[in-house]
């Protein structure tokens, strides 16, 4: 692979990507190139765009709009061992999408048409570089819903989430993307397409579906996939708790489980965000969201204020989790200058912040969080957690730490150290390293926490196999 | 650092939460049309990082000034603000030639073309001495078109017997010039729309394009102009007014579902949501369905404040995202409450572009030919 092109390979190389595309879906431009030098992970608040620092810049941006299209670019740079960095929405975090060598800046957003929608079958097919909402808008005026509904949803894309394997925040009763697939189409590192059967299970094999996603642009460029839907919830319920404390909310959400109740979200504030964000002076807030044909979703609140009962919580009444729902959601990703995320930092100083999430059982999420706090705080930094995205066996853990770091040439390393001891303790503790954000460039290094020396091994096969000339997405996921 | 500074920085570093809702970059899907880069350049620029070379004065321009991304930010940040004051601190060197040259024809008045025969047959029996009552300002861009819907406005006014008066000649409002950023420019345009209209006194000066509108209620006061007229009043709510009044029969069969476009103008920046909507609900067994992008998230259909003429190939995407968008709810027609969509969308997307389109395309009425459609 080419990490630096000869001004005449790359006068070559513009000159194959403009035959193959046409001249509208390349460019060259520096806003167009620079652009994709930004995700959330270097944005201003983080210190790797520090004026010490160059962003990387890829050679070129394409737009395809069309699955061959995408093949004809993979195959191109295969050709010349250029490499390749898809890119959909650009929600993430962890600096997957940044052209770390240069090359060819993959953008799927114009592979954004809705193909078909199937209300018999309860399935819709489409192209990946479709942002969230648009689809949702779409899926939502014929009556159906993906429940596929992050943060972000308005600004992260199909090909996103498969990519990262991400989850929606009502993720607890409706899964993650992982659970809505049913079928994909992808283009391999060669070139070559593959698809998978749109069917509700098989036994046929391997399950191909489960090799792409989460494989963040390493192993091919999904193109288009095929995802259940549901009509939209007759009714929804929604109640805020408040319980003395993060273990005792802990405790509640394990009975709910346990009880076979399936609320739509459930989202546990520890003492902290339930200070900063909710307001209120002491304990942790709870809110859920049960939803459904109306009986049911009075059914699954009755029993479990039954529960939450027996746990001496504070009935908080349904307005703040219906706010919730309905605004407050997204409100934290708008910045103001006093947001924590977003103030201008002190002089000589850089603001950082990052989400170092995980899963495991209920009793890791008690342990780690008690642990992480400890640690952070250690380091000098502010770490305020919720817990959502419930399973039978346990939960998600969503710390965000904030803090000021000095600019300086210990920069980089201190900011790692950071991510290096929470990741760590999450490991130690028994969870998962990353939840549902994905890895990226930031969280490369600990893949062989995650997969063991053998599993990080055999995966480094998969993907000379797939991939030999190491084209696509280099320098992520710790390949 | 001033109060604008803070803005730019804070929409520099957001996680880009508008970036669905960008008319521009919903259109063309490029990453670079997302608000929170345009204010990512611009604080480049007053951090010594990067300069003002043509590339980014072009795509300065290529914002549509629609504030879709305002109304999506929580924080209310207003990236098209932050371009405004860009493209008014331009000096003059730094324009590229096409917009040295459309300044120009701004100034003579030759942006666009006289009025056609169709339009100079229409006015002519219709011109008068000043005297107060109801003006109709209909624009430059309007008259420039083949005047389809000036002949359908006068005569829906005409049957319901509303007495009104239109210019031979007609001076700009202004708001190309200062959008573009010609501030001091637009301002003197505006002293001599006022002095003209103000010749006039109109009881009510019904204004046809809703930039128009917004250009002289939301910007002359900034710039210190003021008018002299009774009301102020878009096409829609004096159309309203007089349907309430005169009560026509609308009984024509309506040709099935229609949808209803919110121009950036009229919906966002003047909030006139409901009186098209009231007009259309006149219709007898209308079926009005609403596109997904509705009311105050609606996307520019192209004009852009300009946006149609420093890069029509923009407009062009715009327009078909628009019509798409429209076909997506099954109506047979999309209404258009503000005349300039209107020449717009038809001018941008040619009849075998819609012909094409699937369903045999969506046909694109302005909202005075649709209701006189419904009167015959």
């Amino acid at each position: 692979m080419h990490t630096h092109l000869h001004p005449f390979h790359k006068t070559i190389v513009e000159n194959e990507l403009i035959e193959a595309l046409g001249r509208q879906k390349v460019s060259t431009s520096s806003i167009d190139r620079k652009v994709y030098s930004r995700d959330n992970i270097v944005a201003w608040t983080c210190p790797l765009p520090d004026e010490a620092y160059e962003p990387p810049l890829a050679d070129f941006v394409v737009w395809p709009e069309t699955t061959s299209e995408v093949a004809e670019v993979i195959k191109i740079a295969n050709t010349h061992r250029v490499p390749v960095t898809p890119v959909c929405g650009g929600a993430q975090g962890s600096g997957s999408t940044l052209p770390l060598f240069g090359g060819i800046m993959l953008d799927v957003k114009s592979l954004n048409r809705i193909i078909r929608i199937d209300t018999e079958n309860h399935t819709v097919t489409v192209q990946t570089g479709l942002i969230c909402q648009e689809l949702e808008s779409a899926l939502n005026t014929l009556g159906y819903t993906m429940n596929h509904l992050p943060q972000s949803q308005h600004v992260s894309g199909i090909g996103g989430f498969l990519s990262a394997r991400s989850a929606g925040v009502i993720s607890t009763k409706y899964g993650k993307i992982t659970e809505m697939l049913l079928g994909m189409e992808v283009v391999l590192p060669t070139g070559a397409i593959i698809r998978t059967k749109p069917v509700p299970n098989s036994a046929a094999g391997l399950n191909f579906n489960y090799l792409f996603m989460g494989a963040e642009g390493t192993l091919g460029v999904i193109t288009e996939a095929t995802f259940r839907i549901r009509p939209l919830p007759e009714a929804r319920r929604f109640q805020a708790l408040l319980f003395p404390d993060l273990p005792t909310a802990m405790h509640a959400a394990r009975r709910i489980m346990r009880r076979g109740l399936w609320p739509a979200a459930m989202r546990i504030s520890d003492e902290l965000e339930t200070q900063f964000f909710h307001h209120r002076d002491h304990g942790s807030q709870m809110i859920l969201m049960f939803d459904g044909f109306e009986a049911l979703c009075e059914l699954e609140l009755r029993e479990a204020m039954k529960i939450a009962a027996t746990l001496q919580a504070d009935d908080l009444g349904d307005g703040p989790a219906r706010e919730w729902w309905e605004k407050k959601r997204f409100t934290v990703a708008f910045p103001t200058s006093d947001h924590p995320l977003f103030g201008i930092p002190f002089p000589g100083f850089v603001r950082v912040s990052g989400c170092i999430d995980s899963a495991g059982s209920f009793d890791y999420l008690v342990a780690v969080h008690r642990r992480l706090r400890e640690t952070l705080e250690r380091l000098n930094m502010f770490l305020a957690a919720h817990f959502s995205h419930f399973y039978p066996t346990g939960g998600m853990i969503y710390p965000t730490f904030v803090g000021q770091l000095k600019k300086g040439p210990d920069l980089p390393r201190s900011y790692n150290d950071i991510w290096r001891q929470g990741i760590l303790l999450s490991h130690e503790l028994g969870g998962t390293i990353n939840h549902h954000h994905g890895i990226g460039l930031n969280l490369g290094r600990f893949m062989k926490l995650e997969l063991g020396e053998a599993g990080l091994e055999n995966f480094r096969r998969i993907k000379r196999a797939l991939d030999p000339n190491h084209i696509m997405n280099p320098g992520k996921l710790g390949l | 650092m001033n109060d604008l500074q803070e803005r730019t920085r804070l929409c520099s570093v957001c996680y880009k939460m508008c970036r669905d809702f960008c008319s521009v970059a919903g259109a063309t899907r490029h990453e670079a049309d997302s608000p929170n880069h345009r204010a990512f350049f611009v604080e480049e620029i007053m951090h010594g990082k990067d300069t003002l070379r043509p590339e980014i004065v072009d795509y300065f321009y290529r914002c549509s000034m629609c504030k879709a991304c305002r109304e999506a930010c929580e924080s209310g940040l207003d990236t098209s603000e932050i371009m405004l004051s860009a493209r008014s601190d331009l000096s003059g060197e730094l324009h590229p030639q096409r917009l040295k040259i459309l300044r120009e024809k701004i100034l003579t008045g030759t942006l666009y073309a006289q009025d056609s025969d169709m339009v100079r047959a229409l006015m002519a029996p219709r011109l008068a001495k000043p005297r107060k009552g109801k003006l109709l300002y209909l624009s430059p861009r309007l008259r420039s078109g083949d005047g389809g819907m000036l002949k359908s406005t006068f005569s829906l006014l005409e049957r319901l017997e509303v007495d009104y008066q239109v210019m031979k000649t007609e001076p700009s409002t202004g708001q190309l010039a200062y959008f573009l950023g010609f501030t001091k420019e637009a301002r003197q345009m505006a002293q001599q729309f006022a002095q003209q209209i103000d010749a006039w006194q109109p009881t009510t000066l019904v204004v046809f394009s809703a930039d128009d509108l917004r250009m002289i209620k939301k910007e002359y006061p900034t710039l210190g102009i003021g008018l002299n007229v009774g009301t102020l009043q878009s096409l829609p709510e004096f159309l309203l007014e007089v349907f309430l009044a005169k009560r026509p029969s609308l009984s024509q069969k309506v040709p099935g579902p229609v949808t209803y476009h919110d121009s950036c103008a009229l919906g966002r920046e003047l909030r006139v949501f409901e009186a098209p909507r009231e007009l259309l609900r006149m219709v007898p067994g209308i079926e009005l369905k609403e596109m997904a992008f509705n009311r105050d998230q609606a996307p520019c259909c192209g004009y852009g404040m300009g946006l149609e003429i420093t890069h029509p190939e923009i407009t062009l995407l715009m327009a078909r995202r628009l019509a798409g968008m429209a076909e997506d709810t099954g109506a047979k027609a999309l209404v258009l409450g503000c005349p300039t969509c209107a020449l717009v969308l038809n001018e941008a997307l040619s009849s075998q572009e819609r012909s094409q389109q699937a369903g045999g395309g969506i046909e694109l009425l302005d909202l005075p030919s649709f209701l006189e459609r419904m009167m015959q």
